[in-house]
């Protein structure tokens, strides 16, 4: 009942506000009029209320609300600090959670105890977001947990390592290349901050190639694998060049979606700006809103959504008309399995799902399964796909 | 499909918190037995927190437990002391309840939506719901009365983006 008088007040405010409402829903307000005095009553007294300042102060001072909080999270093991981290943040903690508690599942499922609970563990603090490699050799892994530290590297570049986001400082003076490799294992995420300004997110199973500082008028860096998105800081005098096994791009500053993938998962999106694209030496210019792929060996320009584009960067899985075998590509990726295909005939199924990257694995396949079209089994580390 | 909504649990206790504790006064509590009444509301709706497919859900949710839990806590009472409040309002009937909601809700989202205001916004939005002219908001916050009409105008374009629905005629 309680629902249907929240939905009333819904129609209520709507109606009050001018909104014209759907003939159904001007009945059902009506009808509710008409159905009492009271009902009448209390529509009169909502249409004619008035609402003072001092009301507005009352309201707020009333009740003790930080108290209560404090209490609640408590209670229920909600960090408090964690409100004022960024969601990001908190999705990307969230998420190494969940991998945890998703091998926790897999462990005990081998061990014949099925357990669908995300396990929450002290384990996740050990599991590294990136692995990075200096220019020395030296490999650092970052991790959410891990506490912030800086290394110092060659010419005096300072490698601030803030909860396994990285950026770089100093190196001025800098005039030889010094290179630094980041590589993001599946189920990861990670972002650089470049020494120009430029913000690189790199999604899961990625490996990018930059220098600690830039040299003169070129800045070049190379997404030797996987995904990743390019906020550029603007620089008139030198263009900021990506470099992937498929295509060359260059830009001034602008903000695009690269992926390097397999074979038929090669694409450059762009959302703001300008970028031009080299690819076996044919050069073609991108709008916002268009996407550069290969299809084979086809290179071609289409316009695209994206906002689903590069949906990963918000945390979300945002699947539309898509072959089961991209969509299952991407959770491979994400949720660090394998794939075996029963019947080769279901890679190209198509799907349209939406989930949060934070889902459980359990939650994604249920809801895939629901078609009726595919079924899943989870075999060890592989997930086995069949025809239903 | 069931999964696209992802509750946040701080944010939705900032928005309903207050809304609440009225709401539970309504049943003649005293203020700390509304307050723990809302915060084992809250531990509810935590544990229970994968079970929402929107936030319409969480919503009467939270109003429907909140009002268990009253009307819990007053029959409770009257057993232990024997003595039956007479000011009990919201529990009596269902249209009082209903009543109390919508009173409740609306009042939530306009406020709501002033609080997210930049201050000096807020401030001449909330002398103008005094009844206050532009020209005594003006000398009251010594700005000009350009300036009061300019922010004025912001505002009504922020409520009426935020508020969308929410927009009435408070503000003449």
């Amino acid at each position: 009942m309680i629902r249907d008088y929240i939905r009333l007040s819904d129609l209520l405010h709507r109606y009050l506000s001018g909104e014209v409402l759907l003939p159904e829903e001007e009945c059902e307000l009506s009808d509710w009029r008409e159905a009492s005095e009271d009902n009448e009553r209390l529509y009169e007294q909502i249409c004619s209320r008035k609402f003072s300042s001092k009301e507005y102060h009352v309201y707020y001072q009333t009740g003790d609300a930080e108290k209560s909080w404090n209490k609640i999270a408590e209670i229920c093991g909600y960090r408090v600090h964690s409100r004022r981290i960024g969601r990001r943040w908190l999705g990307i903690a969230a998420s190494l959670l969940l991998l945890v508690g998703v091998g926790c599942l897999w462990f005990w499922r081998s061990s014949s105890i099925v357990s669908v609970q995300p396990l929450v563990s002290k384990i996740a603090t050990d599991r590294p977001l990136a692995l990075l490699t200096l220019s020395d050799g030296r490999t650092v892994s970052l991790g959410v947990a891990l506490n912030d530290s800086a290394f110092m590297e060659k010419e005096n570049v300072i490698v601030q390592n803030h909860r396994g986001n990285l950026s770089y400082e100093g190196g001025a003076g800098i005039r030889q290349l010094v290179w630094n490799e980041i590589e993001v294992p599946r189920g990861g995420e990670c972002q650089v901050t470049l020494s120009d300004g430029t913000k690189v997110w790199l999604n899961s199973d990625s490996r990018l190639k930059y220098p600690v500082a830039f040299v003169g008028n070129s800045r070049e860096v190379s997404l030797l694998r996987g995904e990743a998105y390019f906020e550029v800081a603007r620089d008139m005098l030198s263009s900021f060049v990506v470099r992937t096994s498929s295509f060359d791009i260059r830009v001034l500053g602008t903000e695009f979606n690269v992926r390097s993938y397999t074979e038929n998962n090669k694409s450059v999106t762009l959302v703001r700006g300008k970028v031009q694209l080299e690819h076996a030496g044919e050069i073609r210019h991108l709008l916002p809103g268009q996407q550069g792929r290969l299809r084979g060996d086809k290179f071609e320009i289409c316009p695209v959504d994206t906002e689903r584009e590069i949906s990963w960067r918000n945390g979300i899985f945002d699947f539309r008309e898509c072959p089961l075998q991209i969509i299952l590509e991407d959770l491979a990726r994400w949720y660090d399995m394998d794939i075996f295909y029963q019947d080769s005939e279901v890679r190209n199924f198509h799907f349209t799902a939406w989930f949060n990257r934070n889902d459980s694995l359990t939650q994604v396949m249920e809801l895939l399964e629901k078609t009726h079209k595919v079924w899943f089994r989870l075999d060890g580390k592989t997930l086995v796909v069949g025809k239903r | 499909m069931k999964r696209n909504y992802t509750m946040n649990f701080s944010d939705t206790f900032e928005e309903y918190f207050h809304a609440l504790v009225f709401f539970a006064r309504r049943f003649g509590l005293e203020m700390e037995e509304c307050e723990s009444i809302i915060q084992d509301t809250f531990v509810a709706l935590w544990e229970n927190r994968d079970n929402f497919s929107d936030s319409f859900s969480v919503r009467s949710y939270l109003y429907t437990t909140v009002r268990g839990k009253a009307l819990n806590s007053i029959r409770h009472r009257k057993v232990e002391t024997l003595y039956a409040t007479n000011h009990l309002s919201v529990g009596a009937t269902e249209s009082d309840c209903m009543g109390a909601i919508i009173e409740e809700e609306t009042r939530r989202l306009l406020f709501g939506a002033i609080r997210r205001l930049p201050e000096q916004v807020r401030k001449i939005i909330l002398l103008n719901l005094d009844g206050k002219t532009n020209q005594e908001i003006a000398d009251l916050l010594k700005i000009s009365i350009d300036a009061v009409k300019f922010h004025k105008k912001n505002a009504y374009k922020i409520l009426r983006k935020e508020l969308r629905e929410y927009f009435y005629f408070i503000f003449i």
